[in-house]
């Protein structure tokens, strides 16, 4: 009898230890979403830093083609959306509302799906085929060359290392923030 | 057989059950971040997918629940050794390669990379599958209740004390 009790206990444990998993995860992930502020709605915008070690431009990562006009150059902002987050739809329907013209290349954007198919009509509804954009499909590409599980996430990326990366809700406070930080770089690189 | 040895072997089998059944769930839960370290340290990219990081939290899973089965202690044993040997060399390349990715081994609830916690996890393992090898207790019914008993407890703590843990970083991670 105390055996079964026993298993029963084990049991019970592990399903609180996997309850206790689950919560770390979100944990983590509410977390993220709290550096930027936990607010959504674009009326009260934010883009703020996300600290995580992880993150940083693998030695051996390379840029896909379809990204080869924005990441030639040495300052550039990578937009990370994914199709099943409801805040990339925001971030999504805001960046094919003419962003292609004011950011002169200088902005891409990657779209990590589950399949490809999802990628392309994600791309077709928000008409973003007028930015650089990458499909990655089950964000592999992301993870490895980025070391990123997060989105929508702005990556500053500023000679060929990530200067910093943020959560945000509006591309408009996003770009002024990059903005910003390349300004930033000019004016540290020219002091003497 | 010496009841204290007895005693002694059931403690350590439960704890290391409960040490895997820890490392199984918090990988179920969360596969993304051990799919990193293992892509970069195999460099094979297939090898940090989620299925692969969820096929070895269920073996651990299984190995844990068999640890604690006394007729199967001698295969679990075995099993243990092996998962032992491979933390020990997960932690031994992230070292020598100054690995700074996220370990992953118990999931969101810890950020460090993978090296010495993963050597001494793994070594532990490895002196339990040789005590249950070399100890062979007379399975009593004291020891075949404690056993699951005993890394139900020793889970719960597990639990208690990644939660402190998982307390900390958020709190690190809060926006100032």
């Amino acid at each position: 009898m105390l055996l079964v009790f026993g298993f029963g206990l084990l049991f019970l444990a592990a399903m609180v230890a996997l309850l206790f998993a689950m919560c770390a995860e979100l944990a983590s992930r509410i977390s993220a979403a709290e550096a930027g502020g936990g607010k959504a709605s674009v009326e009260d915008p934010y883009a703020r830093p996300v600290d995580r070690p992880g993150v940083f431009l693998r030695p051996d990562m390379s840029w896909p083609p379809s990204l080869a006009s924005v990441s030639s150059r040495a300052s550039f902002l990578l937009v990370v959306l994914s199709t099943s987050c409801t805040s990339c739809r925001d971030v999504a329907r805001q960046l094919g509302d003419g962003w292609a013209d004011r950011v002169h290349g200088g902005l891409g954007v990657v779209i990590s799906t589950p399949s490809a198919s999802t990628g392309e009509r994600f791309v077709t509804d928000f008409h973003l085929d007028a930015l650089p954009y990458l499909i990655d499909e089950d964000g592999d590409w992301t993870m490895t060359s980025l070391g990123l599980s997060l989105s929508p996430v702005g990556v500053v990326i500023h000679g060929k290392e990530i200067h910093q990366t943020y959560v945000f809700n509006s591309v408009e406070t996003l770009w002024h923030t990059f903005l910003e930080d390349l300004a930033g770089q000019l004016t540290h690189a020219s002091t003497p | 057989m010496h009841q204290g040895q007895q005693w002694f072997l059931a403690v350590a089998n439960a704890g290391i059950a409960a040490l895997l059944l820890f490392a199984a769930t918090a990988k179920l839960a969360s596969p993304s971040a051990l799919g990193q370290t293992l892509r970069v340290l195999t460099g094979v990219p297939a090898s940090g997918r989620t299925s692969v990081v969820r096929v070895i939290g269920g073996t651990e899973a299984v190995v844990a629940v068999c640890l604690t089965i006394p007729v199967l202690r001698v295969l679990s044993a075995l099993a243990v050794a092996v998962l032992g040997v491979a933390f020990i060399v997960v932690g031994t390349l992230a070292r020598v390669r100054h690995l700074e990715e996220p370990c992953g081994c118990f999931g969101a609830a810890t950020d460090s990379a993978p090296g010495l916690v993963n050597i001494v996890l793994g070594l532990a393992a490895l002196a339990d599958s040789v005590l249950d090898l070399v100890i062979r207790p007379a399975v009593t019914v004291a020891y075949r209740e404690a056993l699951p008993i005993g890394a139900a407890c020793a889970l719960l703590l597990a639990c208690v004390a990644a939660w402190s843990l998982t307390g900390r970083r958020s709190s690190r991670l809060s926006p100032q």
